[in-house]
Parts: structure tokens; sequence; C-alpha cells
């Protein structure tokens, strides 16, 4: 007495299975046990979002605070250094120039040197009235420099206090940001083919002899013709193209093969008999 | 169920649609049951990690990959599910890979064995097999797998596989035609 053990197995599924229904509903009762737990974790998660913004915003604050005060030390001095070198070169000026008139007239030199030298020292001092507006010229010119410098930062804040808030949520929440990112990586079978990505030659293979397998022991294949076999070797090789794992292929008639190139330059025959 | 429509019910899995999950159930659940069943072999254990079984999809449902094959990607969860399940329970009496016969290092559920009628039932045939060909045998027949899937799933080489199904199927109608006799 011969057994038809497939039958035999399919029988003996539907006699020892569980109630079908009842189990049904007790993982429904889990699923909502599982959301109510969801919701009153939420606002915890909310609290500690907010707390972490807060310390982004303080450190974002301070680091404003140190490149202000930097910028401001950083002109005053540039400024003072520029008054000495004004100074320095307009002495050196009024002594080549005492030099010429010293030349011109050494007849009266006493005189004459003392006057210059006179002259030369007076000049060698700041002159209050002249330099005292260059002075004030120049504490106002550092003054716009920091008002500018204090502007192109209020510039920047807004932007990398939003850019650190996106960090922070993503960082809070990645279920959502995962979910999302993962849907999209998911499209790949509706994919527009100019757009799709190769896979890794391995991921490939492996993706080419999945879908051949399944295709040569599907039910549908072993009880089709040549051109029914054909045609659904196409209809495989089609989402593999699409998905990435095949860059092409060519179905061949006599003998029925399909040959083709996988991704990373891999040929491959796969027979249809 | 085609990868194509497991893809859509997961889609709506991640939008918390609980159709998706009720589409995967209706498809798959007994059978999933069956390759618990014959690592546990115990019909109250497996139906408790069905139903984990299938709370556990609900939350995993945004790491499935299209092209992996949707059945083997079900069949190592399950697998896995039990193993620990196993491991649990008895950690110095689990061997996998043993080629005892009646999985000798896990007791089996006794109220078949107590059972006069259970003896002439397929069930009780399965249960005589190891549990590495009673793997096989639920993969095959129950998730309907191919030796590939199989090999991939059990970490071994296809021919491996082949061969103990064949011999699994062996005793199996040994078993019951000298049960009939």
């Amino acid at each position: 007495m011969s057994f038809d053990i497939e039958k035999l197995y399919k029988e003996n599924s539907e006699k020892t299975g569980p109630d079908m229904d009842k189990l049904w509903a007790r993982i429904e009762a889990g699923l909502d046990e599982q959301e109510k737990a969801d919701t009153k974790t939420k606002p915890a998660i909310a609290h500690t979002r907010s707390r972490g913004l807060m310390r982004y915003i303080a450190v974002a604050a301070c680091a404003v605070i140190a490149v202000t005060g930097a910028f401001i030390m950083l002109h005053n001095k540039s400024g003072k250094l520029e008054t000495e070198k004004t100074n320095s070169i307009s002495s050196s000026e009024a002594a080549a120039k005492s030099e010429a008139a010293d030349g011109a007239q050494k007849s009266i030199a006493i005189a004459d040197e003392n006057e210059d030298e006179q002259n030369n020292d007076a000049e060698k001092e700041p002159m209050y009235s002249e330099d005292n507006t260059a002075q004030i010229q120049s504490i106002d010119a550092d003054k716009s420099g920091v008002q500018k410098a204090a502007d192109e930062v209020a510039e920047v804040k807004p932007e990398a206090l939003t850019q650190d808030r996106s960090e922070d949520a993503t960082a809070e929440v990645p279920e959502s940001d995962n979910a999302g990112s993962t849907g999209d990586s998911k499209g790949s079978s509706t994919q527009d083919p100019d757009e799709r990505k190769l896979m890794e030659p391995e991921q490939a293979q492996e993706a080419v002899n999945d879908m051949t397998d399944r295709l040569v022991n599907s039910d549908e294949y072993l009880d089709a013709d040549a051109s029914r076999k054909a045609e659904l070797a196409e209809e495989v090789f089609k989402k593999l193209y699409e998905q990435g794992a095949v860059i092409s292929y060519t179905i061949e008639t006599d003998p029925l093969t399909i040959r083709y190139t996988a991704a990373g330059e891999i040929e491959g025959i796969v027979s249809l008999v | 169920m085609t990868d194509l429509q497991f893809e859509s019910c997961i889609r709506l899995m991640i939008d918390k649609d609980r159709n998706g999950l009720k589409d995967i159930y209706t498809a798959y659940a007994k059978q999933i049951y069956r390759v618990i069943l014959g690592i546990v072999r115990s019909h109250e254990d497996a139906e408790d990690l069905t139903s984990d079984f299938f709370l556990k999809l609900w939350n995993m449902a945004d790491s499935y990959k299209s092209g992996q094959g949707h059945k083997r990607w079900l069949t190592v969860i399950a697998r896995n599910l039990a193993l620990d399940h196993l491991r649990k329970q008895h950690p110095e009496q689990l061997d996998i890979d043993s080629e005892d016969g009646p999985a000798a290092n896990i007791p089996a559920d006794g109220s078949l064995e107590n059972s006069v009628s259970a003896k002439l039932t397929l069930e009780a045939a399965l249960s005589q097999l190891s549990l590495a060909e009673r793997q096989i045998v639920e993969m095959k027949l129950g998730m309907e797998l191919t030796f590939r899937e199989i090999a991939r799933t059990l970490g071994e080489p296809q021919g491996t596989v082949a061969w103990r199904y064949d011999r699994a199927v062996s005793k199996l109608k040994k078993i019951m035609e000298e049960e009939q006799l």
C-alpha cells in the first residue's frame, strides 16, 4: 500500500491545527496591549526631546558668545597695529623730509635741526586732535565690524538650531525614520529601470539562483509547454532586471535557454528545458 | 501568496493597518504552527509561540527586504523563536542536528504517545522522526520551501537536505505501513 505523504500531511495539518479564530483573537489582544503601552511612553519621549533641544540651544549660545568675543579681540589688536603702522610711516616720511631740509639748509644747521627735531618728536607723539579722531574712527570701525559679525552669527543661528533639532528628532525617534527610509528602499520592484541601483555581485547571484530555482520548481512551470516556459522565465528575469540583479538577458529558443549577465559582470546560463 | 502580495501586506503593517497581518495570518498561520510544533513537540507551546510569532512579525515588518523570499524569511523567524524557547527550557539537552530517533533528547508532548489511535496517524509517525528530519519535512511539505531555501535556512548543504528528506519520507511510509499491518 502506497502513501501519498503530501496529501496525508495536508489532511493531518487540518486535523491537528489550533482554533484559528481563537488564536487570532489572542494576537489582536496582544496588539491592543502593545498599543496601550506605546501611548503611555510617548510623553516621556517628548520630554526627553525638549530637554535635549535646550541643551543644544545653550551650547550654541555659548559658541556664539565665544566667537564674538574672539572676533572683537582680534579686531582691537589689528586696529592698534594699523595705528602704530600709520604713525611709523608718517615719522619716517618726516625724517626723510628733515634730512632733505638739512641738506638744503646746512648754514642754518643748529636752529633748523632743533626745529626739525622738535617737529619729529611732535609728530612721533600722537596728535591728539588728529589721532583722537583716528582712534574714534577705528573704534567705530571695530564696532561696525562687531555688529557685522553679530549679524552674521544671528543669521547662522536659526539654521544651525533647525539642523540640530532635526538631528535630535532623528536620534530620538528612530523607528519612524527607519520606516520611512525602509519604505523607500522596498519600492525596488516598482522603480523606474533607468534609476535602478545594481546589487552587489554576490547578492545578485543569490537572487538569480533563488528566483530561477523557484520558477523551475513551480507547478505552473512544470506543466507548461516551451513557449509558456519562455514567457514565465522572461517575467522572472524582467523582475530581476528591475531589482538590479541582472544587467541584461537573452532568451534562446533552440535549445530553450536564458543567457544573462548579472550585476558584477557575471555571466550565466539557465536551461529552460 | 506571492512575494508581491506579501510585500503589500508588509506595507499595510508598516502603516499600522492590521489587515496586512491578518492576510499573512490567514495564509501562513497553520504552516508556521507546524514548523514550530516540529521543534518544540508540544501543541500548547506551539500555539503560544505562534501567537508570539505574529506579534513579533508586527513589530519587525520594516526589516523585511524585497527579493529575499518571504516564505524563507517567515520560516527563519519561526524557527529561531522555537529554538530560543527550547534553549530556555532544556539548555543542556538541545542538539538541533541530532540524527537520533524520535528527538531522543527532547521530551515530546505526552498526550500523543498515550493515545492508542495516534499510532495510526501521520502525526504519530512524524513524532518518530529526528528533530533535523522533522524540520525539513515541515518546511518542505508545510511551508513549501525548495531544498535550496531549506538548505540556506538550516545552514546545511542542499544535497544533505534532499537526502534527509528522502530518508524521512521513507521512514514515515514504513511506519504507516507497519501500523496498517
